[in-house]
């Protein structure tokens, strides 16, 4: 066929791999001119970089294809380019179904969610299935349909902010039922040169730990009733924390503790400075509330830059009623439907794993007397509930994990004063690696014959009569 | 005629080598060369860390031509003398004037920058936030880094920090003997007073000594190959193989065919090549791995390579040019790699890099691409010469053209494997066999550039003088893969920042071959006679 014969011809593979060099290197210039995502998104991301690559494919394929029937001399040929081929595939599989991403984990915690770019949603709906909608953060306007199953309603994104600044507000609200404890403090010390206002509330849901904070080493939290802040029994008396306690019939109470002091407790009241005998900080209370009524307001950032994720769901239930609610990372909001409620959360994209991974231990060696690392290892435990395996192993640099198709590869580690040791991990599944490995080899191979075993060629044809 | 050039070209030489090779250290110090001490991760020679740390903080491995141990060991017995040496070189006229220096100064005194280091640090800091925010640092920043870590050079010196030589246990770090108080810190302590007050028999009688009591107590420096190193910088064996290398081509081009010059000129390139590989193996043996982690290393083995290339093709293709072209590229690699002042330590492997013998395949593999790559850019140059001069006939035309481009099957043969190579490595390393990392891309674009003349060539669309032109001007993307790369782009994995080092040479050899290709193609086109071969088709 003449196309076959065109789009197989020398001339556009010449036209092909001169486009390939010129965009290259025009790529690798931005790069270093506005840096690497600017040049990931441009070029190598692109969809329209995705079909010259298949231009690629199909000039090779015609090209392989127009010498059918195969003589002898065309062996290196078609070998040559069945590799080629082969090495394309390959990278297009992993381009379409691989995985890759970064798993932190600190000495002790496990992990089974890979995170990933962008953002989800996850509507969870009652005695159905929950529905997630991913969302890519570069999507300039993504004011669009979360389809929701039939007789649920209408759910959409009104407005969506990439980079938001968030202001709190905190009033005493009207309505008496709903019994919401917060309280608004300030911590100054002018040996440091400190001035901080600081909010704890009993709950948010737009946060999920609203009643408690680190300070420096300090701990602070909002305790209401008996049941006792998660690892409480088991905190370090000495080291520093103030906790205010309030029972259900509003009475406030603090108590500081501090590395070297007895405990100091007492009621509190608005407006009253206590001194904290954490170095010279004084503590002033500044606002007490029982009935919490929380309003944010979300600001596109005045940079386009830094700030936190926030967008605003529009919710029309099967009646009629229109709800609009915003959310902040790890944030949730319900609405009305009906007699039902309906819940909406924003997370961070993630991945699920097949499996779990858990850290036991990690270890920096450094060259003796340098800080330069000379080797990293993690001794983790891989569980797999569902094949019921368990498997031990300390990874290393150059000595991944495989499982499953995942290859977890020591990556780097934090030593973060808060949380102690983390190992850091490369969690990747790259199916088409295989693929491009064999056409590698293959597409090597038919080069050798091309250059250098005559009788296979067309020369060597000719020759021989 | 020939035996006078002989003689005076053969004896010239040796006097080069021999002045290059003599060790000059007065005998009291001679035991100071091989002292271990740790640094770096290693445990090395007196004589190592002396040129290492002169290297840094001077830019020169030694400093008005005395023995380099000397002149540390002048700088650790007098301490409080350290400030006023005239030693910390600055280069950057923007950072000089930044920091309210002299731009003709070279070398400034401690004193002189002390003052300034809040203004460094500044500096410093600024760079590396740039750099961790993923923009472009200024070039004075980013030298400021460099004029850092050498004031910090001399600071550990003063301090007695930097030297660890009492040994502690395994993997731990040494200790100094101004750190701590021991008999051993005492008696190394009494090397440098005695030193200072000018007693040189008892220098080298205490030096003898304490050396044999380390050796004894500590494993490791007993392993170390102490002497080795200091054969290593005695020998200067690749300084060797460079003089060769270039009495070589001078030999082979203009002794004319006299079989005597032939003899001489094949017994220098052998000398030299013996030279070159003694010095890879005596590193190899030092640092206990292939060379494969620098720029410098790189550049050592790619000419290695090339002369292998070069003695392979001469053979099969009977053609005594290949040799001199080879010899010649040879010696200016390795001329320019001796320019390059940091690199060519003895020093350590990051973490990521160690134990994997993907790297060293795939490193041994693109710089062997860059041999033969570079041979056949040796071998363009050659040819368009002759063309436009004349000086060809219709076989020895053909025959020059056919090598460059078995030359260049070779070479594109090997980047190919090469890249791939790569490929797998980050994939066993760290999952992901292709990022379009800068480096990754540039190797993929010299295969990719390379393909297009070999298929061009191979249907027969490509002749003899376009050959030869498109190898010197596709040795101009290796220089990006190679070079370019880390150097000029300033970003992703390979990057060690922009503008450091070497620049100017690079743009000195633009230059060179943007004027070379000109003049030529201009002279071809002036006066083109009916007997100059010109675009004949090539055989395959």
């Amino acid at each position: 066929m003449k196309i076959i014969r065109f789009l197989g011809s020398l001339p556009v593979a010449i036209a092909l791999l001169s486009i390939l060099t010129l965009l290259f290197i025009v790529s690798t210039v931005t790069e270093s001119i506005y840096g690497t995502p600017f040049a990931q998104d441009l070029v190598y991301k692109a969809g329209w970089f995705d079909i010259l690559l298949s231009l690629v494919g199909v000039n090779i394929l015609c090209s392989t294809i127009r010498k059918i029937p195969w003589k002898r001399r065309h062996t290196g040929f078609v070998i040559t380019h069945i590799g080629i081929l082969l090495i394309l595939g390959g990278s297009l599989l992993t381009r379409l179904s691989g995985i890759d991403g970064e798993l932190a984990i600190a000495e002790g915690e496990r992990r089974h969610k890979l995170p990933r770019e962008g953002y989800q949603i996850s509507v969870t709906l009652p005695d159905r299935q929950p529905i997630t909608a991913l969302l890519d953060p570069k999507e300039k306007t993504p004011s669009r349909q979360i389809p929701l199953p039939d007789g649920a309603g209408n759910l959409a994104i009104d407005e969506f902010l990439p980079n938001a600044v968030t202001s709190l507000d905190i009033e005493e609200g009207k309505n008496e039922s709903t019994v919401n404890h917060a309280i608004q403090f300030t911590l100054s010390s002018d040996a440091i040169n400190i001035n901080q206002t600081i909010w704890l509330i009993e709950s948010d849901p737009q946060n999920p730990h609203p009643n408690m904070l680190s300070f420096g080493p300090a701990f602070l939290a909002l305790k209401s009733g008996a049941i006792p802040l998660p690892g409480e029994e088991s905190m370090d008396k000495k080291s520093p924390s103030l906790i205010f306690s309030v029972t259900s019939d509003h009475q406030w109470k603090y108590r500081i503790t501090a590395s070297n002091n007895e405990p100091k407790e007492g009621a509190l009241a608005t407006g009253a400075v206590i001194e904290t005998g954490w170095k010279d900080f004084s503590l002033r209370i500044d606002k007490v509330i029982n009935h919490a009524k929380l309003s944010r307001t979300y600001e596109p950032s005045p940079h386009g830059k830094g700030g936190e994720i926030a967008l605003c769901l529009a919710y029309t239930a099967p009646d009629g009623k229109k709800e609009i609610s915003w959310l902040s990372e790890n944030g949730s909001t319900k609405f009305n439907a009906g007699n039902q409620t309906i819940e909406a959360a924003l997370t961070a994209n993630f991945h699920p794993l097949p499996f779990i991974l858990e850290l036991k231990d990690f270890r920096k060696i450094d060259y003796p007397g340098t800080s330069t690392p000379k080797s990293y290892e993690s001794d983790v435990v891989l569980y797999d509930p569902e094949n019921k395996t368990v498997i031990q192993k300390t990874i290393s640099m150059n000595n991944p994990l495989d499982y499953a198709g995942y290859r977890i590869f020591q990556s780097s580690y934090i030593q973060d004063p808060e949380s102690g040791e983390v190992s850091i991990f490369t969690v990747s599944s790259a199916p088409g690696t295989t693929y491009i490995y064999i056409g590698a080899i293959v597409m090597f191979a038919g080069m050798i014959t091309l250059f250098y075993i005559k009788p296979l060629t067309k020369e060597g044809e000719k020759k021989n009569g | 005629m020939d035996r006078k050039l002989l003689s005076i070209t053969f004896l010239g030489g040796i006097m080069l080598a021999g002045i290059l090779s003599c060790d000059n250290t007065p005998d009291h110090l001679r035991h100071l060369r091989s002292l271990p001490i740790q640094n770096g991760g290693r445990i090395k020679s007196f004589e190592s860390f002396s040129r290492e740390t002169l290297k840094l903080i001077t830019g020169r491995e030694t400093r008005n031509g005395e023995p380099p141990v000397k002149t540390i060991l002048d700088a650790v017995a007098r301490r409080d003398a350290i400030d006023a040496i005239p030693w910390v070189r600055i280069d950057h006229r923007e950072l000089k004037q930044t920091l309210g220096l002299k731009e003709e100064e070279e070398y400034f005194a401690m004193s002189r920058l002390l003052p300034l280091k809040e203004k460094v640090v500044n500096l410093v800091m600024a760079s590396q936030m740039k750099r961790e925010g993923d923009l472009r640092p200024t070039a004075a920043e980013q030298n400021s880094e460099l004029l850092y870590s050498r004031m910090n050079a001399v600071e550990r010196l003063k301090s007695g920090d930097v030297l660890r030589v009492i040994p502690a246990g395994t993997d731990e770090p040494w200790r100094s003997p101004f750190d701590t108080e021991s008999p051993q810190s005492a008696e190394f302590r009494k090397i440098a007073e005695c030193y200072a007050k000018g007693e040189s028999s008892s220098v080298a009688d205490l030096t003898a000594r304490w050396n044999s009591s380390i050796l004894a107590q500590s494993e490791e420096a007993a392993h170390a190959k102490l002497s080795l190193e200091l054969r290593y910088y005695d020998l200067s064996p690749f300084q060797f193989a460079l003089i060769g290398y270039f009495l070589t081509a001078v030999l082979f081009a203009f002794g004319g065919n006299r079989p005597l010059v032939r003899w001489v000129g094949f017994a220098a390139l052998t000398i030299a090549f013996c030279a070159h590989s003694a010095g890879m193996v005596m590193r190899v043996l030092i640092l206990e791995r292939p060379p494969v982690s620098n720029m410098y290393e790189s550049m050592i083995f790619m000419n290695w390579i090339l002369i292998v290339f070069a003695a392979g093709f001469a053979l099969i293709r009977k053609q005594l040019s290949v040799l001199t072209v080879g010899a010649l590229l040879s010696g200016l690699v390795m001329t320019y790699a001796n320019l390059l002042t940091i690199d060519s330590d003895l020093g350590v492997l990051q973490a990521v890099l160690r134990t994997n013998y993907w790297l060293v395949i795939h490193v041994l593999t693109i710089v062997s691409s860059y041999g033969a790559l570079g041979l056949a850019m040796g071998l363009g140059h050659r040819h368009v010469f002759m063309d436009v001069f004349h000086k060809f006939t219709k076989e020895s035309e053909q025959a020059s053209a056919q090598t460059i481009y078995l030359v260049l099957q070779i070479g594109v043969i090997l980047v190919g494997i090469g890249t791939i190579l790569g490929g797998v490595w980050a994939s066993e390393s760290w999952g992901r066999f292709w990022g379009w990392d800068p480096k990754e891309t540039w190797a993929l674009i010299t295969f990719l550039g390379y393909l297009i003349v070999i298929h061009l060539r191979y249907k027969r669309r490509l002749g003899n003088f376009a050959l030869a032109i498109s190898s010197i001007v596709g040795f101009l993307l290796v220089l990006m893969t190679w070079y370019g790369v880390n150097f000029v782009l300033g970003r992703g994995l390979h990057s060690y920042g922009s503008g450091a080092g070497g620049m100017f040479w690079i743009t000195i050899y633009l230059v060179f071959e943007a004027s070379f290709v000109a003049l030529i193609l201009i002279k071809k086109n002036l006066r083109p006679t009916p007997d100059s071969p010109n675009q004949s088709a090539g055989s395959v």
